[in-house]
């Protein structure tokens, strides 16, 4: 059984990716991470990036 | 431009179900005995006692098969099924205590004992627009605390590296969190995907390319002298390529 870590949501793998939680967003949508998860995912595609163009040279 | 999606998960408990499987049958695991509908779930790692391997499930196919990402088991193999999985853990506390976002006031570590060890995973649960997650770093910041020499130990590292399997987290010093948890960013990356520090997850999926790092474990180690009330910070760190 998968289990959420934020709301009390217990069910299979698949309803726990299409569950709702109690933000309101589903554990595939980048909202659900709130703007710590934002500034988290911008700073890594930044680095990846870097890495992208480095590796270019 | 869609970002990827990426949470961190926690497993707890004891292995699910193990046993040797009693067919072979390409990226299946059969089990005679049965017991897989209640116990497992999709995602959860299965590993190959015998051949040191890893899959995924994919699918649960009945009570006594599973559908697995990669083709690992032969009859007569033995199998285990990694712990009950919490996914998209609010805080990583260490405690007295096996349990995910644990109260540490509840369970404090005494003196001269050990926190029960974490098993975590970076887990991609969609991958928008972007191509690639990869290049996983993992360290701790703060004090761990004063009046004694505390240790915060991990599998984690950049070199001589070893994917290991779930077992049950303990308080006894760990067996597989044996090298200090860096205090600073590490240069390269010390958590693996699918084995390798240089793995990547290019996709939310259980096909070739896994939706999950490798396990994580750490653990907290005090002595005597140790006293309470000081705060470290876990960094979860990962590149992702548009």
């Amino acid at each position: 059984m998968a289990k959420c870590g934020k709301c009390d949501f217990k069910g299979s793998f698949d309803e726990y990716l299409n569950h709702k939680c109690s933000d309101g967003f589903k554990p595939t949508q980048p909202e659900h991470h709130g703007e710590i998860g934002k500034k988290i995912s911008e700073a890594a595609l930044k680095r990846g990036a870097e890495r992208k163009e480095a590796e270019k040279k | 431009m869609a970002a990827a999606t990426v949470e961190i998960d926690e497993a707890n408990g004891a292995i699910k179900i193990t046993g040797d499987a009693t067919s072979t049958s390409a990226n299946k695991l059969v089990y005679s005995t049965g017991g897989f509908t209640a116990a497992v779930d999709v995602g959860d790692e299965v590993y190959n006692v015998d051949d040191d391997t890893y899959a995924y499930i994919t699918a649960k196919d009945s009570d006594t098969q599973l559908s697995l990402s990669a083709d690992i088991f032969e009859n007569g193999e033995e199998f285990e099924i990694q712990g009950e999985f919490t996914h998209n853990i609010t805080n990583s506390n260490m405690g007295s205590t096996d349990a995910v976002n644990l109260d540490p006031v509840a369970y404090p570590v005494t003196p001269n004992e050990n926190t029960f060890e974490k098993y975590q995973k970076i887990h991609v649960t969609a991958i928008g627009t972007s191509s690639k997650i990869d290049n996983l770093k993992i360290w701790r910041t703060g004090a761990l605390g004063t009046g004694g020499t505390h240790t915060h130990l991990t599998n984690a590292r950049t070199a001589a590296y070893a994917r290991m399997p779930y077992v049950a987290p303990t308080d006894s010093d760990s067996s597989v969190a044996t090298q200090a948890m860096p205090s600073s960013v590490p240069a390269t990356a010390n958590l693996g995907i699918d084995g390798s520090l240089s793995g990547s997850i290019l996709s939310a999926g259980f096909d070739a390319n896994k939706a999950f790092s490798d396990f994580l474990v750490h653990q907290i180690q005090t002595d005597a002298d140790a006293t309470a009330g000081s705060t470290s910070t876990m960094s979860y760190q990962y590149d992702e390529t548009a």
